[in-house]
């Protein structure tokens, strides 16, 4: 297949698959009772009206969706990006309340999101334990960890609902364009994708990855060490979603609650991030914009229309569901030549 | 903890083992026939909503079992359709439907109840007996002979070894004139159905409504007693009974102390105990060879 038969393909299975993901949005809200064009039409628009949550979970996504990507050019499926998010998130807040700055609670959220993701990448290459399990099984043990200490170790007295807040002094600012204002988080995910890309297309290590990947065998053989750069892919991964994790709370929520629900569900969605963006880390921010939008705007539509804000998180479901049918979507362009 | 705490802890233990088992052993089915199914968690949601819904509606907690069991086979008629038929990948399938599930399930109690936490109690709950002055299901004794159903099935029926034989070689399954995708097809399903059970028992059983996400992870837990088990169903159940253990003593806990954040951690424990586990070599040899992988003939 030529290269521009292929972007047209991939580029079809993306647009069929957010066409039947819109649909069904709008069936959701014809089922409650919502006009349905006009339902849509407000969560596809929510930027409008939110622009800091929708510039805020874009950056987040674009990031996790990164994290979701990078592992796969080394043939490894890394589900570990909400872990990870997570735990970069507790790290740099207790940093944040211990030293404050900015230098030491990124650092060390975005290395600690860096070894635990290294660790599944590890027993992978090491111990033959599969990455998927493994990054299921440190996702709950992160997120357990994370209750307890958000509800013991780090809660505010005087507000057992959350956690006490990052200092004035370890947080992002946040940039004024115009009349509106988002926070600054944006500007480093987007610089991080960009020399995230740079690295992917244009350096030896990048190549030898994304070469130790699609040929293992013939990696081996030319003396590439593929387990190494297992290794670091799932580190890089982990990287990458740790320092989402840090800037969420340095730069947006500055606090978690009681039910995690500052952190929860970054890493998920990223998966669906990285799978529309079909894993290239340009072509994952439109798509992190797009899924922020959704998301956004599905709290939007609740106190208009009457419409849970969980239809968001049910259209990228379906979303998600229906792009892990690549086979399906083969045979139908098939049929079509035919 | 005085002796009769600590078997007060042991039956609410066994309440708590179904939901994991009846998943675990289910997905030890569904993976012995090379498919891998990590929606669970989902599938229980689904099933537990419905299984609501159909009590409520019947006034029949049979027809809420029933209920849970159709959308277990339903969800895993899908996910069959997708890992086997369409050869797509599982993982991805399985993410999806989690999210699906979490916000399917939240939507249709705001549709069905009008409220954004839970349901209203079920209209019949299934019969049960008293130990200690702990409600105890019928579902408890029924999960052994189920898990002893299931051993049967694998390990001394012809269909059990063609299941093996499609999970470790399907090439060499196809050539012996074994259909792959039909095989596949039937143990995904029939893990899918227990799981449903297993959502069912949860809502209108073990709880008496439905709350919102209230499987709380327990999909994910009985993913991990399936490979603490080395994929076998009577393990499973082992691994169950020790998870489920630990999900009654934090609750106890929660109960004694009056925080639920002090048996946070022990939540951790069958998440770390299948890291420990599956790091040893003996366990990972028994992971079916083509696991996760579709079967395409050349």
């Amino acid at each position: 297949m030529s290269l521009r038969s292929r972007i047209a393909s991939e580029t079809a299975i993306v647009l069929a698959t957010l066409a039947a993901g819109l649909a069904v949005g709008a069936a959701v809200a014809a089922g409650f009772h919502a006009p349905p064009l006009r339902v849509m039409a407000t969560m596809l628009t929510s930027w409008r009206s939110l622009p800091d949550v929708v510039a805020e979970y874009s950056a987040m996504l674009a990031l996790t969706g990164a994290a979701f990507a990078v592992p796969v050019y080394a043939g490894l499926f890394n589900i570990g990006a909400e872990g990870s998010f997570q735990l970069g998130a507790l790290v740099a807040l207790w940093a944040a309340l211990k030293w404050g700055g900015l230098a030491a609670p990124i650092a060390l959220g975005v290395a600690a999101g860096a070894l635990l993701s290294g660790l599944a990448g590890w027993l992978r290459v090491r111990l033959s334990v599969n990455e998927v399990l493994s990054t299921i099984m440190l996702n709950w043990i992160v997120y357990w960890l994370l209750l307890y200490l958000v509800a013991t170790k780090l809660e505010d007295p005087y507000n057992p609902q959350r956690t006490l807040e990052v200092p004035r002094s370890s947080r992002l600012p946040w940039i004024t364009i115009g009349s509106t204002q988002i926070p600054s988080t944006i500007v480093i995910a987007a610089a991080v994708l960009a020399v995230l890309w740079v690295f992917l297309r244009m350096t030896r290590w990048g190549l030898a990855l994304r070469f130790a990947g699609a040929n293992e065998w013939t990696s081996r053989t030319r003396g590439v060490n593929v387990g190494l750069y297992r290794v670091a892919s799932m580190a890089v991964a982990g990287l990458l979603a740790g320092l989402a994790g840090a800037i969420h709370i340095l730069g947006y929520s500055h606090a978690i609650d009681v039910i995690g629900g500052a952190v929860k569900g970054f890493g998920y969605n990223g998966i669906g991030v990285a799978l529309m963006g079909r894993n290239d880390p340009l072509a994952i921010i439109p798509a992190a914009v797009l899924f922020a939008t959704l998301l956004t705007g599905s709290s939007l539509v609740e106190p208009i229309y009457g419409v849970p804000k969980e239809a968001g998180d049910f259209i990228v479901g379906v979303i998600v569901v229906l792009l892990a049918v690549p086979e399906a979507f083969r045979l139908l362009s098939r049929l079509r030549r035919r | 903890m005085t002796p009769l705490e600590a078997a007060i802890v042991g039956v609410l233990g066994l309440n708590a083992m179904v939901t994991i088992a009846l998943t675990a052993m289910g997905e030890v089915i569904a993976e012995r026939s090379g498919v891998v199914n990590i929606g669970l968690e989902g599938i229980l949601l689904a099933s537990a909503w419905l299984a609501v819904y159909a009590d409520i509606a019947t006034g029949s907690w049979l027809a809420g079992y029933l209920a849970g069991l159709a959308m277990g086979a339903a969800l895993g008629l899908m996910h069959a359709a997708i890992a086997v038929y369409a050869r797509g990948d599982q993982i991805i399938a399985g993410v999806g439907l989690n999210l699906a599930a979490a916000g399917g399930t939240t939507l249709g109690i705001r549709a069905v109840w009008g409220n954004y936490g839970q349901s209203p109690p079920v209209a019949s709950r299934p019969p049960a007996f008293d130990v200690l002055g702990v409600r105890v299901s019928y579902m408890v004794p029924l999960t052994f002979l189920v898990a002893i159903l299931a051993w049967w099935l694998l390990e001394r029926t012809e269909w059990g070894l063609r299941v093996k034989a499609v999970g470790d070689d399907p090439r060499s399954a196809d050539a012996l004139g074994i259909s792959v995708e039909r095989t596949r097809l039937a143990a995904t399903v029939l893990g899918a159905a227990l799981a449903g059970v297993a959502g069912a028992y949860m809502s209108i059983d073990y709880l008496g409504s439905f709350v919102k996400l209230m499987s709380a992870g327990r999909g994910f837990i009985a993913l991990a007693a399936v490979a603490f088990s080395g994929w076998d169903v009577l393990g499973a159940l082992l691994g169950s009974i020790v998870f489920g253990l630990g999900d009654a003593l934090s609750t106890y806990y929660t109960t004694i102390r009056g925080s639920s954040a002090a048996a946070y951690p022990y939540r951790t424990i069958p998440y770390i105990l299948t890291l420990l586990a599956v790091s040893a070599t003996a366990w990972r040899a028994r992971m079916p060879r083509a696991l996760g992988r579709p079967y395409k003939r050349e």
